[in-house]
């Protein structure tokens, strides 16, 4: 299945096109992504992307790239589970001109009620480097709760990623 | 295909590599069909609708053209034309519906099938594209009649 189109007031949500990925390289190549795990070659965040892409027919979700109204690329949402993930994942990746202004909060709850509506999973949690406060305290508005128990994704510990679990029965 | 890429049997497609990696490398063959309109067919056997491989022109960011690349997931495929005869219907397809007037191959030095295959497809050898991969050797197919 194609990446349905969400609309929120001021976003629009659909699936990537090959214009997203230039600033993502950019973004991924940068210091913005330590949180990450990178900084990420061009090469690596290819496969990275375009995986995340192909989720969508392989696995019926996968990212959204996020634009303004008028079409100016802002980031990503995606709803993702790698097979290094225990679990399925909502993540979020903004350019650094798109922070401040609620775009990320405002797409993520949009793709939530996508999750909720639609896709119906077990469980959706986020994994969030430590250190990311930015993105802790998203998750935390969002309505998601720390789960001090969750299974963590293989390579990361304790000391250096949280997990915030989301919770389906809410709307 | 993940046990593909993590066998010894994947080793002139990046491999061997962990499930992870294989993961992002088959989500990225179908993510490529989104982004650039064409991408890596599955080879299924018509008479059981086993999947026995891949073929396609393969174009990761990193490259700077499309690469017509095959591959059959267990040895026990090869040596029965399949993919000869999956390639000859791919590279006819890619030349009716692309405007390209040539693709390359990569190669490997040691993968004799796989060279013995670029030669019956018609591709010839390139020495003046460089490979991005180590150990590589460049065939190209060109188009032999007018689009």
């Amino acid at each position: 299945m194609p990446a349905p189109v969400l609309s929120t007031p001021r976003l629009r949500l659909r699936g990537h096109e090959m214009a997203d990925l230039e600033p993502l390289y950019q973004l991924l190549e940068s210091d913005r992504a330590r949180f990450m795990g990178g900084p990420f070659s061009r090469r690596d965040s290819w496969f990275w992307i375009a995986s995340e892409v192909g989720s969508w027919d392989l696995k019926g979700h996968g990212s959204w790239g996020i634009e303004t109204l008028e079409g100016t690329f802002l980031g990503q949402v995606g709803v993702n589970q790698p097979e290094h993930y225990p679990e399925l994942e909502i993540g979020w990746v903004f350019l650094e001109a798109a922070e401040g202004k609620g775009y990320a909060q405002e797409a993520a709850t949009a793709v939530l009620e996508w999750v909720r509506r639609d896709l119906h999973p077990k469980s959706l949690v986020s994994y969030i480097d430590i250190e990311n406060n930015r993105s802790i305290a998203l998750a935390q508005r969002l309505g998601a709760t720390l789960d001090p128990a969750a299974p963590m994704p293989e390579g990361d510990t304790p000391e250096d990623t949280v997990v915030y679990r989301h919770h389906m029965e809410a709307v | 295909m993940l046990a593909f890429l993590a066998s010894d049997h994947g080793r002139f497609y990046g491999g061997p590599m962990d499930r992870l990696q294989g993961w992002e490398k088959f989500g990225a063959y179908v993510g490529q069909w989104i982004l650039r309109g064409y991408g890596m067919f599955a080879i299924t056997l018509r008479d059981t609708g086993t999947t026995i491989g891949m073929a396609g022109p393969y174009h990761p960011g990193s490259f700077p053209e499309p690469e017509m690349s095959w591959l059959l997931t267990q040895p026990t495929y090869q040596g029965q034309g399949f993919a000869s005869e999956a390639c000859a219907a791919v590279v006819a397809h890619l030349f009716e519906t692309q405007p390209w007037d040539s693709f390359v191959s990569f190669i490997h030095r040691d993968n004799a099938p796989s060279r013995a295959l670029a030669l019956r497809l018609g591709a010839v050898y390139d020495g003046e594209t460089p490979s991005p991969f180590a150990d590589c050797e460049t065939y190209r197919h060109h188009r032999t009649e007018a689009p």
